[in-house]
């Protein structure tokens, strides 16, 4: 799991940082900048798997302040803390352009001082900070620890750096065309041997499977093509026809799984039916995928009825595609959820939240949502230090912990005063009546 | 020297935010102290956080709420002073002390010497009621007691057929020049209010 990202210049986030719970909420008014955070996130991902084709003005939109050209220090920036068997590691991209289909990138690695301090003070090397590399070196016969620390970052961002040293990798100052090759993922991985392995597997795992999830039951309600080998639910779930079909067949405990989960919830369905439909040659679907079997899936409740998906209610084809994300074979490591509660019953989004947090901590997997909802709000009222507040200053997306930059520094001053204060008794009310943050301007 | 009081508040409807805006001023040029002190709305306040009780609580909401926006306005937002506005609902000066009392305990000390209450006897309509009459009257022959009368009766007086729309112009022109003293000497609530902006505005002396 990350501990921290910090991003720069992408879209409205000039500056923002974020210490990740292993299940986090964002919480804000709308267009205040919640869905650029999980898109910087998507951004990076996609970079790294390459299949980001950049062009003219599309870079032009992701930068803050839509920039034509960025420098170096005015770079999208994307960094990730961890910790890991003890050690902290951080990780930093930038990126920006040149001029005209020029982009260039820098990648760079760090480790924690004190880890430093830890496991190399060695008496008779008469160690600091600036020998430590040259020493590194010595063990790990590694050639891109050869470089001496880089002491930018210390310049531009104490905050999120200062307790690190920062390694430039050595070839990723590389100019790459506008569509790049697949060299940023090759290059990581070629890294990945290094000292840094563990953290960079991870970091590519992590990323390598990234989606904004918002599931459109418009789109998985109507028949859809069954096709081979699709295990993983699209980012809005319009191939959970597909999906389910081929669980019922190579995943049943997964089916079951999310059998089970829906009776739970909504206990008049007992199983998931499926059906053959037939494509005419004018139909929309046949001219989107061709001559394909086409499906449709319903559900069957406990008196034998089955309702097939045009005839449910969003509500329950909303909850079912939550729960073929959650439950589906090789869940993303980092799960991006746009308001898992649209649709959902207030009384059924705490069952939503549960199998999140139970997906979590069984799957070791880290999520990230977006809400307008005071009931998932209230949710985390024992833990509002995984709720971020997220609003626009001028341009600026600023984000805030709930819990160490509003709840304890006010409380704080409220005891001070002598006041006995508890801004967690109702999260969504304070939420609301604006002691937070996170709302709309008042007219 | 000229201070600058920032404040912050907390009340039941828009009529009262409207009324708090246009009278405060006023007070402070019938107390004579416009040389000394101006009333300045905290707008950074009053942009995001909610005037009114959230999820149309009214004035149960109200109630078990106004302590904590008290303290968000007097802690986080560095204000100088509180209003808090409710309509009492009832018509007796012994309800209205009782009701403030209460108030004023469950705010605390800290807080208590912070905090300007106004609770109108029955609702600010009526306030606005006296104030309509009286410039029509001119002050003269006034006896009727406003508070005798019904909220709903006296809401209709005061806006008679206006749509909601243009309720909060109304209110505005009817709140220029009020004769702070004559709307005193009919509304005891008023008078209380006004004692009590005195009372704060002495003590910063």
């Amino acid at each position: 799991m990350l501990d921290k990202i910090y991003i720069r210049n992408f879209k409205s986030l000039e500056n923002v940082s974020l210490e990740l719970q292993d299940v986090n909420l964002l919480i804000g008014a709308n267009n205040s900048g919640k869905t650029n955070l999980l898109k910087a996130l998507v951004f990076f991902s996609r970079w790294l798997k390459t299949d980001f084709r950049l062009n003219e003005n599309g870079f032009k939109r992701l930068v803050f302040g839509q920039k034509e050209i960025v420098s170096e220090n005015e770079a999208i920036a994307l960094t990730f803390r961890k910790k890991m068997d003890d050690k902290e590691f951080i990780y930093c991209a930038e990126i920006y352009k040149i001029h005209n289909d020029l982009y260039s990138y820098n990648q760079f690695v760090g480790i924690a001082k004190n880890e430093v301090k830890r496991h190399f003070t060695i008496t008779n090397l008469n160690y600091i900070d600036e020998n430590f590399p040259e020493f590194i070196l010595q063990i790990e016969e590694n050639s891109f620890y050869k470089n001496k620390p880089y002491d930018k970052f210390q310049e531009i961002e104490e905050k999120n750096y200062n307790d690190f040293i920062m390694y430039r990798l050595e070839d990723s100052e590389v100019k790459i065309e506008a569509n790049p090759s697949s060299y940023q993922k090759n290059f990581l991985e070629r890294h990945s041997n290094r000292y840094f392995s563990g953290f960079i597997t991870e970091l590519l795992e992590t990323f390598s499977t990234l989606k904004i999830y918002q599931p459109a039951p418009s789109k998985f309600s109507k028949p859809y093509p069954t096709l081979a080998k699709d295990y993983t639910v699209q980012e809005d779930a319009a191939n959970l026809v597909s999906f389910l079909d081929n669980m019922r067949d190579e995943y049943p405990e997964v089916i079951k799984a999310i059998v089970d989960d829906l009776h739970y919830s909504v206990e008049e369905f007992v199983d998931l039916r499926f059906q053959k439909v037939d494509i005419t040659q004018d139909s929309e679907a046949f001219k989107l995928y061709g001559d394909k079997t086409f499906k449709k899936f319903g559900l069957f409740d406990k008196y034998g009825r089955t309702y097939w998906a045009e005839e449910l209610s969003e509500g329950t084809l909303y909850f079912l595609a939550l729960l073929a994300i959650i439950h589906q074979p090789n869940p993303p490591k980092l799960l991006l959820l746009e308001e898992p509660e649209k649709g959902i019953h207030p009384r059924r989004i705490k069952d939503v939240l549960e199998y999140i947090f139970l997906l979590s901590s069984k799957k070791n997997i880290q999520v990230i949502m977006t809400t307008h909802s005071p009931e998932v709000l209230n949710f985390f009222r024992e833990m509002p230090e995984n709720v971020f507040i997220v609003d626009k200053k001028e341009d600026a997306t600023e984000i805030k912990n709930l819990y160490k930059d509003i709840i304890e520094p006010t409380e704080k001053k409220a005891e001070a005063n002598g006041l006995d204060m508890d801004l967690t008794d109702d999260l969504a009310d304070n939420w609301k009546s604006g002691f937070f943050g996170g709302v709309p301007f008042n007219h | 020297m000229l201070k600058t009081i920032k404040y912050g508040f907390y009340v039941e409807d828009e009529v009262q935010v409207i009324f708090l805006e246009n009278i405060l001023p006023q007070i402070i040029s019938h107390l004579k102290l416009e040389d000394s002190y101006s009333f300045e709305k905290d707008s950074l306040y009053t942009s995001v956080v909610s005037l009114f009780p959230v999820n149309n609580g009214g004035r149960r909401k109200f109630d078990v709420t106004f302590k904590m926006f008290c303290e968000i306005g007097i802690i986080n937002y560095e204000q100088d002073v509180f209003f808090l506005g409710r309509d009492l609902d009832k018509a007796t000066i012994y309800d209205l002390e009782k009701k403030i009392k209460e108030m004023q305990e469950h705010l605390g000390e800290f807080l208590e010497s912070k905090v300007i209450i106004f609770l109108p006897t029955r609702c600010t309509e009526h306030w606005l009621r006296y104030i309509k009459e009286l410039k029509k009257t001119e002050n003269q022959d006034l006896t009727q007691k406003f508070e005798e009368q019904r909220n709903d009766t006296v809401k209709k007086n005061v806006y008679g057929r206006k749509k909601r729309v243009e309720q909060a112009q109304y209110i505005h022109n009817l709140c220029q020049d009020i004769d702070i003293d004559a709307l005193s000497q009919h509304a005891e609530s008023f008078k209380h209010f006004v004692e009590s902006i005195q009372i704060f505005l002495n003590r910063l002396n």
